[in-house]
């Protein structure tokens, strides 16, 4: 079947497409030149001015594992605000902050996304989050894998055993719980939590452990560019959500002397401390430091005004944050000796000073860095807020007098502290698909995705061009993932199943030998029954897997 | 149908075996099989051996009103009872993570409801948890960490393993194992498994275990450092409590186990939430942390993957095309007193004892073959056991961990997932 979308204005960062007119063709899954004239087109879609450009790709969505099911039964009250009918194709379900996974899925695909990245993967909990991922419809899905808290990991530091070793543990790990990437939470908090240290600054030690969050920084971020794994380790920062915290997030940059690294949800470690409330917006100084940092990027983690649930592995941060939380009810939980998790309800509110400015800084944040290529558009769902307000970010990013309509209504303490209503920039359409597609597809090695080049897979979003940039986003006109259309004007047309991003790099295998030791005394599972096999997610075919190259060329480390 | 001899191709001893007749899937076992009678050879645990070991049944045919039919005709049969039906209770639930999905699927398209059998217990956890939430553990966390254990109403002995796998272990990452120490509040427990290998002795605190909620807002009190003026609380004394109060803080890491099922009294919910509250209490200035067994006949795995399907643990209706959720109205018992629903569906492959609730309305039972039914249904189809006759995926009861579970012999049982994929198919 050969398909053509004849005549759209098309948005191709990875190939400097910017708005030019272009058809294009579409078979078996896959963008393809022009045809000769004399092979027949199947059928045509006539784009002719509207905006074309690859499917969303959201890098970092809490949509699958533990924590999000603990979110889910944690907020029965939220569900039957926003209750999802079964339609002949679609099924039942709930939506709003703690969404059902099918339900997810087909919301982002309505929404023009076609990929979504679960970033806090637990070894202990790989399993379910990829049950849990294989429910969600339509989207591809990637995990990033958790290390830097686990005891496993925290005793081969403390023990000084060599960068090869870490790399073998690290590229275990990766491969055996079918990750794309790695993240670190609050690097060596979550362990130091079980310890009751209710702090762990970026140089102080683990009590336990005798180590520093900056040496477990360094030591997983040299492991995967060892490794050659694309993705730069994938961090949440020490100090979350702490005045001041501005300060760590920036000696965080500084500490690794060019080693590449992804700073997650920033908006909530960009935090300074002037003014009569000792609350203030640090989002220029991290702007200038990620301006300066070729080897950083980040996502920002927007919060919006509504009720959400934060879950989080930063039982630490979690457990300090919960007396802010609403409604009054949060869950903290200690993980085999892997990691932890902590889930609180938040509601974030224009009136309140601190919400009204982690609103202002979040923007600022977007607004300042110049590069779009190192900055995603994140909320963190559901942690700043829902998914589903993506096309409201957009707005805010795009049209400078409605985000400053929206400043004039917010908490004036707050508005009065940020330099938002100054800032002249208006992302363009360009930058937004840089911000939302090629970026995050360059940044995970996606080859194939987040472009619209030859050989592309064909997972394409079609939007009517309208000013309101809410609404154009909200619902494309048409949404095809791997060349089927599966959703029109906002309504799901058919549902098929993404595949599972992965990634398997190199070790020694000789690590699972003390790795079989250490499970066998210590833990309760053993471990050829813990890791993930290709076969649970193929699973007879409602699933696949496929596996990118390790072959970051890093120039700078 | 014959029992088909296709057990060559599968070994006849296998280790480290998960064991889904517990809710925390022990992995460990070594069994080994001959003439398709399977033997565990490392546990005595009753449960275990039950489970593993049973008799088959002369027949493992599927019936239709008593008489033998083969597989396409019962399904056919049990199609057209959900068919007719305006609403069907799915309940029993007992079947892996495959084969909560398939029944979540029809129970979605025909606006049935679904029900676990244990979710009596399950809901005093729920419930508490979206009241206030709560702070826990896990296995391995407890295994490594923890030096002082209460158990709360409950001696774990429907876990056998459980005091020999986590709370004797011989090494731990930060606890030594004659420094453990054993707590249990309640009465008629067995605590004899809560010696230590040394033969030190738990401390019992013998009290009336409805009386826990008020015991544990006690303890908290005290905790908090509030005198009571009371003397005794639910048939234990202040100063034994007083006395508990002070190992737990000064423990490193507390953890208080219960077992919802042993929580048998009114608002029970409240038991959770007061233990819980005590280890909020604790947590303000040290670590502590709770845990709860049960998560038997695949409890965990049902909950879990309704949670994640449709946004509710489980008492949920289609009947009105989305997710309605009702702890109390939706339970299988209400359902079938109040005449809500008008076809039974009874799945239940892991224990043989669970029967169906006695009903006058169309019944198909998809159950473990060697279940002894007191009524005949209009349906039996006799299904495989997920760790035994096939592959599957199960949830640990601490909704963290989840197990591939071994296809162990095959001896033609269809799993839960393919009958109602069949019969999806089909509506």
């Amino acid at each position: 079947m050969l398909i053509k979308l004849a005549g759209g204005k098309v948005y191709d960062p990875m190939h400097g497409v910017n708005g030019q007119i272009k058809d294009i063709f579409i078979r078996n899954g896959r963008i393809v030149d022009k045809p000769s004239k004399d092979e027949t087109i199947h059928k045509t879609y006539d784009v002719k001015g509207r905006v074309v450009m690859a499917g969303g790709i959201d890098p970092h969505t809490h949509i699958g594992g533990g924590k999000v099911n603990i979110a889910r039964m944690m907020l029965p009250e939220d569900h039957e605000q926003d209750l999802v009918s079964r339609t002949p194709l679609t099924r039942a379900g709930c939506g709003h902050a703690a969404p059902s996974t099918l339900t997810a899925g087909y919301r982002y695909v309505e929404m023009g996304y076609t990929a979504g990245f679960e970033p806090a993967m637990l070894q202990a909990n790989a399993r379910q989050a990829h049950m849990e991922m294989a429910d969600t419809p339509i989207i591809d899905k990637g995990a990033y894998v958790m290390l830097g808290n686990d005891d496993m990991f925290m005793r081969m530091m403390a023990q000084g055993v060599e960068q090869e070793v870490m790399n073998d543990y690290v590229g275990w790990t990766i491969s055996n719980f079918q990750a794309m990437a790695v993240k670190v939470v609050n690097p060596g908090g979550i362990s130091a939590f079980k310890f009751n240290q209710r702090q762990l600054d970026l140089d102080e030690k683990h009590t336990h452990y005798q180590i520093t969050p900056r040496d477990v920084l360094k030591t997983l971020s040299r492991s995967l560019v060892d490794l050659k794994v694309q993705h730069p380790l994938h961090v949440h920062g020490c100090n979350l959500g702490v005045p001041g915290n501005v300060e760590t997030t920036l000696d965080t940059i500084r500490g690794m002397e060019g080693l590449p690294m992804h700073m997650t949800h920033i908006q909530f470690h960009s935090f300074a401390t002037e003014g009569d409330k000792n609350f203030s917006s640090g989002a220029a100084r991290i702007a200038e430091m990620v301006n300066s940092h070729k080897n950083i990027s980040i996502d920002v983690g927007q919060i919006m005004f509504n009720q959400t649930v934060t879950a989080s592995g930063d039982t630490m941060r979690q457990y300090a944050g919960h007396s802010h939380g609403s409604p009054n009810k949060w869950v903290v939980m200690d993980i085999e000796c892997d990691n932890g998790c902590g889930v609180v309800p938040f509601k974030y509110t224009d009136k309140s000073f601190v919400n009204a400015l982690q609103w202002a800084i979040g923007l600022e944040t977007f607004l300042m860095v110049d590069d779009p290529w190192r900055v995603f558009l994140t909320t963190d769902h559901p942690n700043g807020a829902p998914f589903t307000s993506y096309p409201h970010l957009i707005r805010l990013l795009m049209d400078r007098s409605f985000r400053n309509d929206m400043l004039h209504t917010v908490n004036k303490e707050a508005a009065d502290m940020t330099v938002l209503g100054s800032i002249e920039r208006e992302y363009s359409l360009y930058e937004i698909a840089i911000m939302t597609r090629a970026a995050p597809a360059k940044s995970l090695g996606l080859t194939d995705r987040g472009q619209l080049g030859v050989g592309a897979a064909a997972d394409i979003a079609v939007y009517k061009e309208i000013d309101n940039k809410e609404k154009m986003f909200e619902k494309p006109e048409y949404v095809f993932k791997d060349g089927e259309l599966v959703a029109k004007n906002g309504k799901i047309v058919k549902v098929t199943q993404g595949t599972t991003h992965v990634i398997k790099p190199d070790y020694d295998k000789s690590i699972e030998k003390s790795l079989d030791e250490f499970y066998k005394k210590y833990h309760t599972v053993a471990l050829d029954n813990i890791v993930v096999s290709d076969d649970e997610i193929i699973d007879e075919g409602r699933g696949s897997i496929t596996q990118h190259h390790c072959s970051r060329e890093d120039t700078n480390a | 149908m014959n029992i088909a001899t296709n057990q060559k191709a599968l070994p006849s001893n296998v280790v480290d075996v998960p064991n889904p007749f517990c809710g925390t899937l022990p992995d460990d076992l070594q069994i080994t099989i001959s003439d398709n009678q399977i033997k565990v050879t490392n546990t005595d645990c009753p449960i275990t051996k039950a489970g593993f070991e049973r008799k088959l049944p002369s027949s493992l045919s599927p019936q239709v009103n008593g008489k033998d039919v083969d597989l396409n005709t019962a399904i056919a049969r049990a199609t057209s009872i959900i068919k007719k039906s305006n609403n069907t209770l799915f309940a029993g639930l007992g079947t892996d993570v495959s084969g909560n999905r398939n029944i979540l699927q029809i129970a979605d398209k025909v606006g049935g409801t679904v029900d676990h059998m244990l979710s009596e217990g399950v809901m005093r956890n729920i419930l508490a948890l979206s009241d206030h939430g709560w702070v826990m553990s896990t296995l391995t966390e407890i295994k490594n960490r923890a030096d002082l254990v209460i158990f709360v109403g409950t001696d774990a002995t429907e876990h056998s393993r459980f005091h020999e796998r986590i709370i004797w272990p011989e090494e731990a990452l930060f606890v030594e194992r004659e420094k453990r120490e054993v707590v249990y509040l309640g009465k008629k427990l067995n605590t004899k498994p809560g010696i230590s290998p040394n033969g030190k002795k738990p401390t019992t605190i013998s009290c009336d275990i409805p009386e826990i909620p008020a015991i544990m807002n006690a303890l908290n009190a005290l905790i908090e450092g509030t005198s009571l003026q009371a003397k005794k609380v639910g048939g234990t004394t202040i100063t034994n409590l007083q006395k508990l109060a002070d190992k737990v803080t000064a423990a490193e890491y507390p953890v208080f186990i219960w077992s919802p099922p042993k929580l048998n009294f009114p608002n029970a919910e409240l038991a959770v939430g007061a233990i819980s509250d005590v280890v909020r209490t604790l947590t303000k200035t040290q670590r502590a942390a709770g845990f709860s067994l049960g998560g038997g006949d695949a409890a965990a795995t049902s909950i879990a993957v309704c949670t994640w399907q449709t946004g509710y643990p489980t008492r949920v209706s289609f009947a009105k095309g989305y997710p309605e959720y009702n702890p109390s109205r939706f339970s299988t018992e209400e359902i079938l007193s109040s005449d809500q629903a008008d076809a039974l569906v009874w799945v239940s492959t892991i224990s043989s004892n669970k029967l169906p609730p006695e009903t006058k309305i169309p019944t198909i039972v998809i159950g473990e073959p060697s279940m002894k039914l007191k009524t005949t249904p209009d349906v039996f189809i006799p299904a495989g056991t997920p760790g035994i006759d096939h592959k599957g995926l199960m949830v640990r009861v601490d909704a963290v961990v989840s197990l591939p579970m071994k296809k162990i012999r095959d001896i033609g049982l269809p799993s839960v997932a393919h009958i109602f994929e069949k019969i999806y198919q089909k509506l």
